[in-house]
């Protein structure tokens, strides 16, 4: 016993180091099945059927495992693409599952000259007719004899062999695979895939899924939620959001600071000068009087670094029916709420949303996620702002807050958000242009609000322009 | 120890051996603590509050001492900085800042003249103990406004004093030393920036009952003690602590350091122990020659594969959340925050007096081993999925420590493993093989070999 757990000591460092030395320092040979778990602390898990009685054989099965990390399918969001990509075969975990052997088979092959894998595939129980497959196919390419395949195997091999398995850019990668599995779906019998989507731990998967945002669009996206959910017990409640939120996370906007940190001291004391204000006067320096050259100041600076400097934020979202439709394509104003929110959460600060279209549907600063929810919520009305009611909460709140106003410029009541703007100190207009750019009437009335002094206008014609977008900041609500 | 290095020296003892005497010396008289910190495979071990309080005395380096309540942190730092800069500990006591949010420029640094001012009329800026002390010591730095936090940690960096227009300008550093309790009410965090700014963190250790029973009777300190003397020092400084005067103060302070140095010489006789406390001109001899000293291959090498390892890889802006499947979730990254640059400076320099300190010929891997958990566990953030993976194991040092004294040792492992494929890469990258390069980056995987392909 002691013999054998040398020789698979010794034999899985040996495929290690053939492989550079992934960071899977560890197996453990189980009764069951093999499997294979993405994660921290990974170790390879050898069931002990897989087992086989050949050295170069065992070599090349811990390297193809070993492999599955270090090449293909490289992380959890991968293979749950691939089997979001296959979701219209029944059989897709075995399909994915034997698709990644065979890149990674290939990739040590071809790529590493690690060629005990052939090995493996000529010592190892077959155990079905993919089995008899993949070894046709990796003896088609590699001239080795590794088994007798009927005409049938080497007709489908013929296939396989119109394949490029080693093109992994995601575009070729979700072709081949749906390639490969049209090839193989009748053939598959009898075997557990090593990645089993259904056991991966909760927080792993809802990672990888929201990583998957990066990779799909919109409408995928939710599809891909909507699959993954049914397939596992994690439930992605509205993948919509989801994907506006990952896709947030793209983007970091520039927030002019109020101050470096969030709390200032006296840091030196100077002369004061009749303009300035009489809050920073310092009577004792002075000696009570207030006479030119004697009189004195503190001048306040930043603690280094403090944290906490953000002020809160009230995004005014226009959702009224010209803007677009978030559930039905990817709206830019939904997008650039999100970043701005997700910045100013990041940084500990709470936002409000006013989401406007025939009346104000508003929430007060929160730090919580619902503040989303609020941004992409679409009444699709007409476009009334009602002022009135937005003075009142801005009331409510009471402290300084940073005011951002998301817009295509259709607003109806404009001489009244003129009128409450003016009095405002400074409020970033993101100005969504890409379908009302033409239309002469919403840039007349964004243009009555650019020449307002205070405010600040960055145009959104698409998501390129969405980086360019700057909040800056005032010291109250009023001028 | 080669021979030239030997002759170089003025004393007819290695620097390093004196040095390592003041060690003996602190550890069996003035403060215990257990000796938990081997120095390379077959040397002793160390108390770590010691080794590095004194290394940071001599290097004008920054050290902050963890620590709970009665634990020895301000005590070790006084007794050591009074043994090391050679003036009474009395005068280091009167020195010592204690931190609590009312302290104020004034009460730290300096103030005016308040019967000049009234008198003639004159602002008179007299100058506080504090920047004529041949060492810092803040108590519990974390109950100071950050505000003034940063203020000393800047003036102490370059030793240069301002208040009201009127600015001391010293030739030299000095240490600082700055004491924490672990986090309780009425502590504030130290912020980010300003825990970058000390060098290394050590801890109190746990004592050995026999130590602690010493302890319990209490210890004598009195050959660092000159009572009348320490208080001469600061009538004395009081009494010319004007600007224009600075000059003769510390000329003043290194007099007195010189003839109390003598003083705590013969008291050490008497007890047994041949002391050789270095003067000022000795003190910088020995923090030239820990400079100067040589670093390995290995430790650049190991150096340089850690500060790739510990970047994100899916971002430049780290969130551990990222971590849940990813693919480099075995590496560093997924530990620890990040390795400032002023991270880097501190580990080599303390590497280098560790390997001094030994009487190594270079700084090389068990000294950068040994350093860098000491520099980096205060600086960095930890993963919660870290800190959960190493709480219940049984251990004599912080979760915190503990956490990055073993991803540190994970980091060596592998980096042990692709030493020879790094020597390579850096031949590919020095013929300006730039294919091959890209084709080891691609198999190996490690996010050094990727690094190498940037531009």
């Amino acid at each position: 016993m002691e013999f054998l757990e040398e020789i698979l000591e010794e034999t899985f460092e040996r495929a290690r180091r053939k492989l550079y030395y992934p960071p899977i320092e560890r197996f453990e040979v189980v009764d069951g099945m093999s499997e294979f778990h993405f994660g921290r602390r990974t170790k390879l898990i050898i069931g002990r059927e897989d087992l086989v009685a050949n050295k170069k054989a065992l070599e090349g099965f811990f390297a193809l495992n070993l492999n599955h990390w270090a090449r293909h399918p490289y992380d959890l969001k991968t293979v749950l693409l691939e089997e979001f990509w296959l979701k219209d075969f029944e059989k897709r975990s075995e399909i994915r599952d034997l698709f990644d052997d065979f890149v990674s088979a290939l990739d040590l092959i071809f790529n590493r000259g690690i060629e005990e894998v052939i090995d493996y595939y000529r010592h190892a129980p077959t155990r079905g007719k993919q089995d008899v497959l993949m070894r046709a196919y990796l003896q088609r390419v590699s001239g080795e004899r590794i088994v007798k395949a009927s005409e049938e195997i080497e007709s489908r091999v013929d296939e396989l062999m119109k394949i490029d398995f080693l093109d992994l850019r995601r575009i070729r990668l979700r072709m081949n695979i749906v390639r490969f599995a049209k090839v193989v779906d009748d053939l598959i019998e009898g075997f557990e895939p090593k990645i089993k989507v259904d056991k991966i731990a909760e927080d792993d998967l809802r990672q990888a899924m929201r990583e998957a945002a990066w990779e799909l669009d919109d409408k995928e996206y939710e599809a891909f939620c909507m699959f993954i959910g049914k397939k596992t017990d994690t439930e992605m409640k509205k993948p919509r959001k989801l994907w506006y939120m990952e896709r947030a996370r793209k983007y970091s906007i520039y927030i002019q600071p109020l101050a470096k940190t969030g709390s200032i001291y006296p840091s030196e004391i100077k002369e004061f000068e009749f303009d300035d204000g009489i809050e920073s006067y310092n009577p004792v320096e002075s000696y009570g009087k207030l006479i030119p050259g004697i009189a004195k100041k503190f001048v306040y600076e930043d603690f280094e670094g403090i944290s906490g400097g953000m002020a809160d934020a009230v995004i005014v979202m226009d959702s009224s029916g010209s803007m677009t439709d978030p559930e039905k394509e990817v709206s830019y104003a939904v997008l650039g709420a999100f970043v701005i929110a997700r910045n100013y959460l990041e940084n500990g600060a709470r936002v409000g949303v006013v989401n406007f279209s025939n009346r104000n549907i508003s929430l007060p600063p929160t730090r919580s996620e619902i503040v989303f929810d609020h941004l992409i919520l679409y009444q699709g009305g007409g476009t009334h702002l009602d002022v009135h009611e937005l003075g009142e909460y801005l009331k409510r709140i009471g402290t300084q807050v940073d005011l951002i106003m998301i817009t295509d410029g259709g607003i109806e009541n404009i001489e009244e958000v003129e009128d409450f703007i003016s009095r405002l100190r400074s409020l970033t207009l993101i100005w969504i242009k890409r379908y009302v750019n033409g239309l002469k009437e919403f840039r007349e009335r964004i243009d009555r609000l650019k020449r307002i002094r205070s405010v600040d206008v960055f145009d959104v014609e698409n998501e390129a322009d969405i980086p360019s977008m700057a909040v800056r900041r005032f010291g109250d609500f009023y001028g | 120890m080669n021979l030239e290095k030997i002759m170089f020296m003025e004393s007819d003892e290695v620097n390093s051996v004196r040095v390592r005497k003041l060690y003996e010396f602190v550890q069996t008289n003035l403060f215990f603590g257990d000796e938990t910190l081997s120095v390379g495979e077959i040397s002793r071990s160390y108390n770590p509050l010691v080794l590095f309080t004194i290394l940071t005395s001599f290097l004008n380096g920054k050290e902050l001492i963890f620590g709970d309540y009665g634990s020895g942190k301000t005590t070790s730092a006084e007794r050591i900085s009074s043994l090391i800069k050679a003036v009474p500990l009395e005068f280091i006591q009167a020195s010592t800042i204690h931190g609590h949010p009312e302290q104020t420029e004034e009460k730290l640094k300096a103030t005016l003249d308040l019967a000049a001012l009234e008198r003639e009329g004159k602002e008179v800026i007299r100058w506080k103990l504090l920047p004529f002390s041949p060492a810092i010591i803040i108590d519990e730095i974390n109950r100071l406004p950050v505000g003034k936090q940063s203020m000393i940690l800047n003036e102490v960096d370059r030793n240069i004093w301002s208040y009201r227009g009127e600015t001391l300008i010293f030739e030299d550093t000095k240490p600082f030393f700055g004491t924490i309790n672990y986090q309780d009410a009425g502590t504030t965090l130290l912020i980010p920036p300003l825990l970058d700014r000390f060098d290394v963190a050590v801890e109190t250790t746990m004592l050995h009952p026999v130590r602690k029973r010493l302890v319990r009777r209490g210890v004598d300190d009195s050959v660092l003690r000159d009572p009348k003397l320490a208080k001469e020092m600061i009538d004395y400084i009081m009494e010319m602590n004007l600007s224009e005067k600075a000059g003769e103060v510390t000329k003043y302070v290194e007099e007195v350091s010189e003839s109390f140095r003598e003083v705590i010489e013969e008291r050490a006789r008497s007890m047994g122990f041949d002391l050789r406390v270095p003067g000022k001109d000795e003190a910088e001899k020995i923090r030239k020659e820990i400079e100067s000293y040589p670093l390995s291959t290995d430790f650049e090498l190991l150096m340089d594969y850690l500060g790739q390892e510990v970047y994100c890889h899916l971002g430049i802006n780290k969130d551990f959340s990222k971590c849940n499947g990813c693919h480099y979730a075995n590496y560093i990254c997924s530990d620890i925050y990040a390795i400032s640059n002023r991270a880097e400076k501190s580990v080599t320099l303390y590497s280098k007096a560790v390997a001094w300190w030994n009487g190594d010929e270079e700084a090389g891997i068990l000294h950068l081993v040994t350093v860098l958990p000491f520099a980096l566990w205060h600086r960095t953030e930890i993963s919660d999925r870290k800190r959960s993976e190493i709480r219940e194991i049984e251990k004599e040092v912080s979760d915190e420590f503990f956490a990055v004294k073993d991803s540190l040792a994970g980091v060596k492992k592998r980096w042990e493993e692709h030493r020879s494929l790094q020597i390579e890469a850096y031949n590919l990258l020095k013929r300006g093989e730039e294919r091959e390069l890209e084709k080891m980056a691609e198999l190996v995987g490690h996010p050094f070999f990727k690094s190498l392909l940037r531009r």
